[in-house]
């Protein structure tokens, strides 16, 4: 399907259903399907129908309306909601109801976009499930690291906005045969998004296909004066319809790192992607990139450290969970974030404590902050002379198996967040068992047209 | 590698607490990472150095005083504060 947004929306306009009909399908398939999958955390049944009716009155009056406007969609539970319980995934945030919207939601509400409800997540997606674990669509068996994807890809929302701070958004919609937009840092407005690596979180889209992703970013994107970070030159201008730039003459790069430790279905479902571009006139750039061996473990020391600097806040005097018996306030704040974070959130904070300490910050932090940007600095210059690179999304085969106990296995996806360059993750074959394998485009950044066009050449395939 | 020592001396700075029976695993784990990124300790960049985060970030909002959020807002997760304040109730350890 080119886009479930616009079939949606032609179907509305025909006059064969309505938004409020199709706000009542979904909530319905949500409860019918969701303890399957446990993808969604929270449901938001009345508000979700309220917007929907005002989009179906605003249509019947010929109001001009965006694209997403009517549209049943999920967020994922970083993303602030007022008044609707926020959890990030962890017990420590507990009671928690935020007294804004992120700015995301502002603009989804703005444009009566429907919220579904909140999507479940590891914790501050770093950790482990709180809760029950997200099980991936295509088979049960596996889980996911992230129940946005897995709401679209169960058919139970059109379309998630998630964050992605070293992969989530690119991993997760591989794991599930979704499309996944993580657009480039500073493009969409973090402002609501709870904290876990602040230089790489980002907030993005996951959705149906190529075209409904690029539907939601023209919608979401656009300088934020909330978020410090807001690019003041985003633009503007939708993308979703210039989306048929063609292949011929584009040169995309294969970066020999970022091609390492693939098992031999996934390397020959990426080797077919490349044919399908080189066979369309693409030119193919072969390039090494020696520094992005170290990405990932500059990206783990990163990571650590702001996630123990971000979570210092969750102390549960001033909102979240809060122990009961205590002997004194540091006997309180201690209790409190020992019985409120996970244990692998724990051990990231204790990590982030040591690589920032005094005797540690110059080996490990200045070390790592150095290698990235000497990893923007390679990864621009050489977008310089290409459109896009081309590299797995994941580990397919291990990481499906294993994905609640393998925490630093983000080698693909960690340059272009470290960079805070533009991917998109894209499902481009099946293994024997009926998972999907997926790859990336890596951008430029703000290059998010680009990606886009020769993914949805590629999902399209009408070039072949 | 740090020692269980050290690795409560971190516990005790990220104001957690690691039970006694958890102290042996904890200490093995934080030792895989700091084995496993010390592969960035190895690598001799001649030149680079670190300017902070500002190139990677981009343009940065100017640093001037914005819209503060109402003080009510900023207590509602805390009961509504106590007289404008967090509030921290006095309890003993057996939460009397």
């Amino acid at each position: 399907m080119e886009s479930k947004i616009l079939d949606i929306k032609d179907k509305v306009r025909i006059g064969q259903t309505s938004y409020l009909e199709q706000a009542q399908n979904y909530l319905q398939a949500i409860q019918d399907k969701n303890n399957q999958f446990n993808a969604f955390c929270r449901v938001m049944d009345d508000s979700a129908l309220l917007a929907a009716a005002d989009a179906d009155i605003a249509q019947k009056n010929g109001e001009s309306q965006r694209l997403i406007a009517g549209i049943p969609m999920a967020v994922k539970d970083n993303i602030v909601i007022k008044g609707v319980q926020c959890n990030a995934g962890s017990k420590s945030l507990e009671g928690y109801k935020p007294t804004y919207d992120a700015s995301v939601v502002e603009t989804l509400k703005a444009h009566n976009a429907v919220v579904l409800g909140k999507t479940n997540m590891k914790e501050f997606a770093m950790g482990d499930y709180y809760t029950s674990p997200v099980r991936n669509p295509i088979n049960t068996d596996y889980c996911t690291d992230d129940g946005a994807a897995a709401a679209v890809a169960a058919g139970i929302a059109v379309y998630a906005l998630g964050s992605d701070s070293d992969g989530g958004i690119i991993r997760s919609a591989a794991q599930c045969g979704v499309v996944g937009l993580r657009p480039t840092y500073g493009s969409v407005s973090r402002n609501g998004l709870v904290a876990y690596v602040s230089s790489c979180d980002q907030i993005g889209v996951l959705a149906c296909s190529v075209k409904d992703a690029a539907i939601v970013y023209d919608a979401i994107k656009g300088h934020d004066p909330k978020d410090h970070t807001s690019i003041k030159s985003t633009p503007t201008t939708p993308i979703y319809d210039k989306l048929d730039g063609g292949i011929a003459g584009k040169r995309i790069g294969i970066v020999e790192e970022l091609w390492q430790d693939l098992d031999s279905e996934t390397l020959t479902a990426l080797q077919k992607a490349v044919d399908f571009y080189k066979d369309n006139g693409a030119e193919i750039v072969k390039l090494s990139l020696p520094i992005l061996k170290y990405a990932a473990g500059a990206n783990c020391v990163i990571a650590c450290a702001e996630a123990s600097s971000n979570l210092g806040k969750y102390d549960g005097i001033r909102y979240g969970y809060c122990v009961q018996k205590y002997s004194d306030v540091n006997d309180m704040v201690t209790r409190t974030r020992t019985e409120g974070f996970g244990r692998q959130v724990q051990k990231k904070v204790m990590l982030g404590t040591y690589f920032l300490s005094l005797g540690h910050y110059k080996t490990y932090f200045e070390k790592a902050q150095t290698i990235r940007a000497k990893i923007a600095a390679e990864l621009n210059k050489v977008m310089e002379g290409c459109e896009a690179l081309i590299t797995p999304a994941c580990k397919t085969s291990t990481s499906l198996v294993a994905s609640l106990a393998m925490p630093w296995q983000d080698a693909y996806t960690v340059p272009a967040a470290l960079a805070g360059l533009p991917a998109l993750s894209l499902p481009c074959g099946k293994q024997s068992n009926g998972l999907p394998i997926g790859m990336q485009l890596i951008g430029k950044r703000l290059g998010e047209q680009a990606i886009l066009s020769l993914g949805y050449s590629f999902c399209s395939g009408k070039l072949q | 590698m740090i020692t269980n020592q050290e690795t409560l001396w971190l516990a005790e700075l990220a104001k957690l607490s690691i039970c006694d029976n958890e102290l042996d695993n904890m200490t093995a784990e934080l030792n895989e990472a700091i084995n496993y990124v010390s592969n960035i300790t190895l690598l001799d960049i001649a030149g680079a150095t670190y300017n902070g985060m500002r190139a990677e970030m981009g343009d940065l909002r100017e640093d001037v005083v914005g819209e503060r959020y109402p003080q009510e807002l900023l207590l509602a997760n805390a009961g509504g504060g106590d007289k404008g304040y967090f509030p921290i109730k006095r309890r003993k350890a057996d939460g009397k």
